[in-house]
């Protein structure tokens, strides 16, 4: 007899043959005597011994006095499935609720509104710097920088009327508008500052107040000129939350 | 366990089977008994079959050195929820009968299987088997009878065998099996006769 069928009849005395094995199995049992009485001879040599040796195996215990210990407390695997599904409940409900908590994404009016909310700094005047600005300009400055932006708009339109404005105060007029949301107005102050320092800013806080006004495609077509300048981050920014 | 150990537990050394036994007994029933629920008086007889039957894979070579108290314990559930199941093993179904018969000896069974032609042929041919094979193998030379257990009850391969009965090579073992062979089936065969019983292995 080879070594697989030994295996086999093992197996099979030992009640460990299942499926498709066992079902095979006995159909070579039916068909091939000397397997058959292989596993005859095999079955009742191992009971006879199994016999011997557990009566020899039972004395040990009354012997040597054995008895079954306590197993140590252990976290069983039934309560381990429980606590791993608490977690992941656990999880997911956290990041359901974090999902539903989560402000939605600002879309481009509500982000051009923050930042215009945020006024642009009044202009730095040197110590006895103001000594040399036309005293109702320093007036206007006065008026900006306590928050009085409907004052510091008058008196800039005023003074504009008298003289051309500097590109500095062309700005802040416009500024000052656009703090008291006259968005027309503000528009028509930064566009009138020609290429140089104030350009830029003016380009931008004009992008600002046009999204404000509802003129996406010309903010666009400023935020676009603004990418090659420092506020490309900025106007990235604003561009990807107007598409 | 140690690697020594483990070794002579494989080799069918029924002195290191005893330590084995001792060595697991209170953690392998224990578990039985508080994870498993099963029954105080059930929880040893179980743990000695998961026992000889991993003495049976050790000795055949189809368990190697290493975490045997986890395989004792997994075999040992195994029977366990056999057991819950209802089913019964054909090695535990012979090893059952034995243990009914025990008290009377096995010799008075010759008369008791004369009487029960009722009961179904299969069964009563595997009754027969054992009697016939307990007889047979007390006829046989001890040295007969320690090489046909190893052989064929613990499947220790002929390999190994060389070296335990001081044996020159495999061949000598095959033709020393094959006579000791030759003799136990010849004292089954007349026993058979005598008692006028249709064999079947």
């Amino acid at each position: 007899m080879d070594d697989g069928y030994e295996k086999l009849i093992r197996d099979y005395v030992a009640g460990e043959l299942s499926g498709q094995d066992l079902i095979a199995f006995e159909n070579q049992l039916k068909n091939n005597t000397e397997l058959a009485s292989e596993l005859e001879l095999y079955l009742a040599l191992k009971a006879l011994d199994n016999h011997r040796l557990k009566k020899q195996l039972g004395k040990e215990i009354s012997v040597n006095r054995l008895s079954p210990e306590k197993p140590k407390r252990t976290i069983s695997h039934k309560r381990l499935w429980w606590l791993a599904a608490a977690c992941a409940a656990f999880v997911i409900i956290t990041a359901v609720w974090k999902s539903i908590q989560q402000p939605p994404e600002k879309d481009a009016r509500q982000m051009a509104l923050e930042l215009i909310n945020t006024p642009y700094p009044p202009p730095v005047t040197l110590m006895g710097g103001n000594d040399s600005v036309p005293e109702d300009v320093q007036q206007a400055i006065v008026s900006y920088k306590n928050g009085d932006y409907a004052s510091a708009s008058q008196q800039l339109v005023r003074l504009d009327s008298i003289q051309p404005l500097t590109d500095e105060m062309l700005f802040y007029a416009g500024e000052s508008f656009m703090q008291n949301a006259q968005w027309e107005k503000a528009i028509a102050y930064f566009d009138r500052i020609p290429a140089g320092y104030w350009q830029d800013i003016a380009k931008w806080r004009c992008a600002l107040t046009l999204i404000q006004k509802g003129d996406n495609a010309r903010a666009k077509q400023l935020l676009e000129e603004l990418k090659g300048t420092a506020r490309k981050e900025q106007a990235l920014e604003l561009l990807k939350a107007m598409e | 366990m140690t690697k020594q150990e483990f070794e002579s537990f494989a080799s069918g050394d029924e002195h290191a089977l005893s330590g084995f036994f001792k060595a697991h007994f209170g953690y392998t029933t224990g578990w039985l008994i508080y994870r498993e629920s099963c029954p105080k008086d059930r929880a040893p007889d179980i743990y000695c079959d998961a026992v000889l039957r991993i003495r049976d894979k050790a000795m055949s070579g189809d368990l190697e050195y290493g975490n045997i108290r986890a395989y004792l314990l997994k075999t040992a559930i195994n029977f366990w929820k056999m057991e819950q199941r209802g089913e019964t093993s054909l090695l535990k179904q012979q090893e059952n009968y034995l243990n009914q018969i025990s008290d009377t000896g096995i010799e008075s069974e010759f008369d008791l299987l004369e009487k029960v032609e009722t009961e179904e042929q299969l069964e009563t041919q595997r009754k027969r088997n054992l009697v016939l094979v307990s007889n047979a193998m007390e006829k046989l030379s001890e040295a007969c009878r320690n090489l046909l257990k190893d052989n064929i009850i613990n499947g220790i391969k002929v390999g190994k065998l060389v070296e335990k009965y001081g044996l020159k090579n495999a061949k000598g073992v095959t033709a020393k099996k094959q006579d000791c062979m030759s003799q136990f089936r010849n004292h089954i065969k007349i026993m058979a006769i005598d008692k006028g019983w249709n064999l079947n292995m």
